[in-house]
């Protein structure tokens, strides 16, 4: 049985498996479309290339963003 | 940069920010319309060539961010994305790394607020990440008080445009201190000022250009506006009227009455015998 690690996603605690990736929770979670995402983790950006490697850790607190309109 | 650009006014005239020509003077949000479709009519109608807009957390249910993005690309304007809701110099940096990638743009609205009553700029936040932004390459649009010292720091720090408040964001109160902005464009002339936040109705704008501003960015004048389509043509129309006033010297004014009218042979006058 995989080990499991909390992440906070968007304000929202969600349990993935231990060595999940970003993309891994992005596909996961169901976004359909990445190409206008933007990712931070503890309020550092993850580029998008990046996302493949950058393994999540415990109580990581991610921020998943897609445009909207501004003033 | 303000008289530099254009010599005499010219219908059209271009001007450059960082480097790049722009024919408008109008900086628009995309924010609080009714509808996508009037916030586009409305962005058509201004004529502006730049537009604001942001980043938010998207759930995976949520298809708005695409949608969004499909009803701005085919405006053909320059995005200036903003860093709107930043609290810290951290926050602000991330979100204009998040922004550079998805808008493809090195352009920042940069907005670090301090006060969630008004919406004041954190203008210690403002330098910090600024100068953070600014070694990355990012072509930086700080949201400013009207603190000249602040926009000298600004300057310093490699901003070519400062964008200093109005009026708290939202208020409409229009222009708060004309002596401060006039003070800021005396003492900056080199860099491009444009008056963002607080902007309540065209005259509003026409004042800030009449004052030697280089541009004015709103949102809410027009969004709110009962009819935005005409209210962004109004506006469009004033600031284009402000800056042909600017350019044509404004006469100054005066404590004392002075006729138009020529004195000589004014009838019913007689000398005393």
């Amino acid at each position: 049985m995989s080990r499991m690690i909390n992440v906070s996603i968007n304000n929202s605690i969600e349990q993935i498996e231990v060595g999940s990736t970003v993309l891994n929770a992005i596909e996961t979670l169901g976004y359909e479309s990445t190409s206008m995402l933007g990712v931070a983790i503890n309020q550092i950006f993850v580029p998008k290339e990046k996302w493949a490697e950058t393994v999540l850790n415990d109580q990581d607190k991610v921020d998943i963003v897609n445009p909207v309109s501004g003033g | 940069m303000s008289m530099t650009n254009t010599t005499t006014h010219k219908e059209n005239a271009v001007w450059k920010v960082y480097g790049e020509e722009l024919k408008s003077r109008f900086f628009i949000g995309s924010a609080l319309y009714p509808s996508p479709d009037i916030m586009q009519q409305a962005i058509k109608a201004s004529n502006a060539d730049v537009i604001t807009l942001s980043l938010r957390r998207q759930s995976p249910q949520e298809k708005g961010g695409e949608q969004f993005w499909g009803f701005i690309k085919d405006l053909g304007c320059h995005l200036l994305p903003n860093t709107a809701g930043c609290h810290s110099p951290q926050e602000a940096i991330t979100i204009a790394q998040m922004s550079r990638e998805i808008f493809q743009t090195d352009w920042i609205k940069l907005e670090v607020i301090g006060d969630d009553y008004n919406l004041q700029p954190d203008p210690f936040g403002l330098l910090e990440a600024t100068e953070v932004l600014i070694k990355e390459g990012f072509k930086v649009f700080p949201y400013s008080t009207d603190d000249l010292v602040l926009c000298q720091r600004l300057q310093d720090l490699g901003c070519e445009v400062i964008m200093p408040w109005g009026s708290p964001i939202g208020t409409g109160k229009g222009l708060m201190n004309p002596y401060a902005l006039s003070m800021i464009r005396e003492r900056l002339p080199e860099v491009n000022l444009l008056v963002d936040a607080g902007i309540g109705k065209p005259s509003d704008a026409c004042q800030a250009m009449e004052l030697g501003f280089d541009g004015v960015l709103l949102n809410t004048a027009v969004a709110e506006a009962v009819d935005p389509v005409v209210m962004a043509g109004a506006f469009s129309h004033a600031i284009q009227a402000g800056r042909a006033a600017y350019e044509s010297g404004i006469m100054p004014a005066r404590e004392s009455a002075s006729p138009s009218t020529p004195t000589v042979g004014t009838p019913f006058w007689h000398q005393s015998s």
